[in-house]
Order: C-alpha cells, then sequence, then structure tokens
C-alpha cells in the first residue's frame, strides 16, 4: 500500500488490542498488539492520529511511549468513564491534544470512529493535511493572569512538535521571541507603559514600580491578550492580540532598527524576534502582531 | 534562574546560572544593585557559562550597569559565555559594547 494512500492512521489500544483504521480500508482492525509490534507495524509513518482508552497505569504508559517516539502525530484519549477526573487532569497536564470520552459500553471501536467523524466533520480542530498536522489554537489570558514565561514554552512547545524549531538553542531562541512578543503586548500594549520610563534610573526600577501599580488597576489589567497559533506544512503563524491603544509600529520598527538603539536599555525585542522568525506583520494599528516562520526546504540526498 | 556575587577586593565575580527570563529580571536588578553599592569594586567579571538566552529587557540592565561601571572608571567583562549567548549577543551586536572574552 502506498502511503499517499494512507492519509492518517488511529490507533487505539487496550487490554492488549491495538485498532488500526485508514480511510482506505474504511474499517478499524483490532489485533493483539505491544509497543514493539506497533512500532515495527508503523515504520516511520506521516501522520497518526491516536485514540487510546487508558484504564491502567500501564496503558497510559505504553501510551507515553509512543508519543516520545512520534512526536508529530496529533494525540487523543479515549478515557474509561470512572477514570474521567482523574485521568483528565493527567492528560492535560501531559499536554494531549485530542480529547474523547467514550460513551458507557462504548466499544473502544466505536469511540475511534466517533472521534474519526469529529475529524471529517471539522469538529475537531487538530486534523491532518498531507502528512503532518494541521493545527489552529487559540489562546486568551487576562493580563493580570497570563504568564509569559509559560505560554512562550507553550507556544514554543507546538512551534517544535511542527519542526519549526529544535530541542535545546535553537528553541530557547524561539521560546525568547515569543516571550518578547508577549511582553510587548502586555506592558506596551495593554499596560501601556512607556519604554522611556526603562531610561529613568540604572535597573529600570520606576518602569518595574509603574508596572506593578497598573496591574492592580482595573482599567489595565483587565484587558486581554490573545493568542492564535496557526501551523501547516511550511508555515507557522502566531498571531498576538492586544487590546491596548494603537501605537506607531513603522516608527518602533525604524527605531529597532537605528544602530543608536544598540545602546539604550531598551528596544532591542524586536532584534530577538527577528532572530527567529522571517516576518514580522503588524495590524490593527499595532494592536496584533504576527510572527510567520517558514520552513526550510528539506536536502534530500 | 540563579544568580550570585562574589567581592574579591577591587573586583567582583557576577554568576548567572540558567536563563535570565521576564520572571528573573528583578532578581538580576537586586543583584546589580547590591554589586554597585561596593565603591571599591572597579572591576566587575561575568560568568554566564550556562545562560543561553537573556531578554531584552535584561540585556537592558546589562547595558546600563556596563554604562555605570564606565561612569565610575572601571570595567566590566563577561569571561565565560555559552555558545547559544555569544550567538545572541553578537547577532544584536551586544559583542561591540560589552567585551565579550
Amino acid at each position: 500500500m502506498k502511503r499517499e494512500e494512507i492519509p492518517f492512521y488511529v490507533y487505539g489500544f487496550s487490554d492488549g488490542e491495538v485498532g488500526l483504521f485508514s480511510r482506505g480500508m474504511r474499517q478499524l482492525q483490532v489485533i493483539p498488539v505491544t509497543t514493539l509490534t506497533i512500532r515495527s507495524w508503523l515504520g516511520k509513518p506521516d501522520v497518526s492520529v491516536c485514540a487510546v482508552r487508558i484504564s491502567s497505569e500501564e496503558d497510559l504508559n505504553l501510551f507515553r511511549q509512543l508519543r516520545v517516539e512520534y512526536p508529530m502525530h496529533s494525540w487523543g484519549a479515549c478515557v474509561d468513564p470512572g477514570h474521567t477526573s482523574f485521568l483528565s487532569q493527567l492528560l492535560c497536564r501531559e499536554g494531549f491534544v485530542l480529547f474523547l470520552h467514550p460513551l458507557e459500553k462504548e466499544s473502544l471501536s466505536i469511540a475511534i470512529q466517533r472521534l474519526l467523524g469529529n475529524i471529517f466533520k471539522g469538529r475537531i480542530q487538530a486534523s491532518v493535511h498531507r502528512g503532518l498536522r494541521v493545527m489552529h489554537q487559540s489562546y486568551r489570558w487576562k493580563t493580570d493572569e497570563i504568564e509569559v514565561q509559560a505560554v512562550a514554552q507553550l507556544i514554543a512547545g507546538q512551534l517544535e512538535m511542527g519542526e519549526f524549531c529544535f530541542q535545546g538553542r535553537d528553541k530557547d531562541a524561539a521560546v525568547l521571541a515569543i516571550e518578547e512578543a508577549l511582553i510587548n503586548a502586555v506592558e506596551h500594549g495593554n499596560l501601556e507603559l512607556d519604554s522611556a520610563l526603562k531610561e529613568q534610573d540604572i535597573m529600570g526600577l520606576a518602569y518595574e514600580a509603574e508596572k506593578t501599580r497598573r496591574l492592580l488597576d482595573k482599567m489595565y489589567s483587565a484587558r486581554r491578550v490573545s493568542i492564535e497559533l496557526s501551523i501547516d506544512r511550511d508555515k507557522a503563524a502566531c498571531t498576538i492580540m492586544n487590546e491596548g491603544p494603537e501605537f506607531d509600529f513603522e516608527a518602533e520598527l525604524d527605531r529597532a532598527d537605528a544602530v543608536e538603539c544598540l545602546e539604550k536599555a531598551s528596544g532591542k525585542g524586536i532584534f530577538l524576534i527577528k532572530r527567529v522568525f522571517d516576518r514580522i506583520i503588524y495590524s490593527d494599528g499595532g494592536k496584533s502582531v504576527t510572527l510567520v516562520k517558514h520552513k526550510k526546504p528539506e536536502v534530500f540526498l | 534562574m540563579m544568580i550570585s556575587t562574589q567581592q574579591l577586593e577591587d573586583s567582583a565575580v557576577v554568576t548567572i546560572e540558567g536563563n535570565i527570563d521576564s520572571e528573573s529580571g528583578h532578581d538580576l536588578s537586586v543583584a546589580l544593585m547590591k554589586v554597585m553599592e561596593w565603591e571599591d569594586v572597579q572591576h566587575v567579571d561575568f560568568d554566564l557559562a550556562t545562560v543561553n538566552t537573556v531578554t531584552s529587557a535584561a540585556i537592558g540592565k546589562l547595558i546600563n550597569f556596563y554604562k555605570f561601571m564606565e561612569q565610575k572608571c572601571g570595567t566590566m567583562s563577561i569571561s565565560a559565555i555559552s555558545e547559544g549567548l555569544r550567538k545572541q549577543f553578537r547577532e544584536i551586536h551586544l559583542d561591540r559594547i560589552i567585551p565579550i572574552k
């Protein structure tokens, strides 16, 4: 069977069984399986969507192993009734993309086919396209609730899954770039803090004090930061929106490029973003910024 | 991020471990202000061997600290730096301002 004929696989396993479903087959095959046989069976598939009914620690560990082995898959979990609360929390913490609660007494095969149906009908956002996952994620936080570093890690993690950055220095730089864009949205956008305040004292204490004051002021803190992340085969785009006033973003970009900016205490965030992303696109009067990264073409030898 | 400062007669060493992110910027300020209070110190050396990235805000603080040392006719240098951070500093031309050994 040619690889192109199998747009995606779905696996499910429980009590030592695994189910394979492909569009070409249009039916679920259930066979006894171990992690080893799954690996040899898969070879190196382009994409799979995994739906797992987890009812034991052993199931969960098998699932974790597969997830490490195939990080590009869209992972889903079928959680047995009765385990929902505990496992839901656990799985959410472990970053599962899809989530499915099988109905009581629903067989694994039915649950998986229901998951498939939802993917086909577009009810579940994560889907597959030409061997790579197409993903659209939306996030929204109030200004006084957003944990910038954690969110930057989350977004960079998604970029890593899409192979737009890689573990190590590359990912560190991506985390930093996203962090800078988020800081701009929070501090200069929603909190309306002027960078000039940073120049008032050596360590920017006046700036920090004003930031703290505004975070306690609902006029600023109730504003939200929204993120739209879109990843496909060739391009990743992360749009960060704030609810502050419009600003002259063209002047800001010019300022960042100016040589005299080098010796100032502020204005280097744009540099750090440009190191990682191919394009920075401002819109909505500067309240929205989209960071775009293209995948470098692969070289086959 | 972990940061430690040590005075050695007329010089001081600032050692930072881990990336300097948006949450650790304040700790950096506190540590640098402590060093600024050491009047006898004429040279401050930074050990950034385990730091891979530094936020723009923290870079601003390092630049201002460098200027502070210049004003008191002192010097500042970075003697140990990770490859990732060296690349970052080079790309934003910070190596033109602060001496990196």
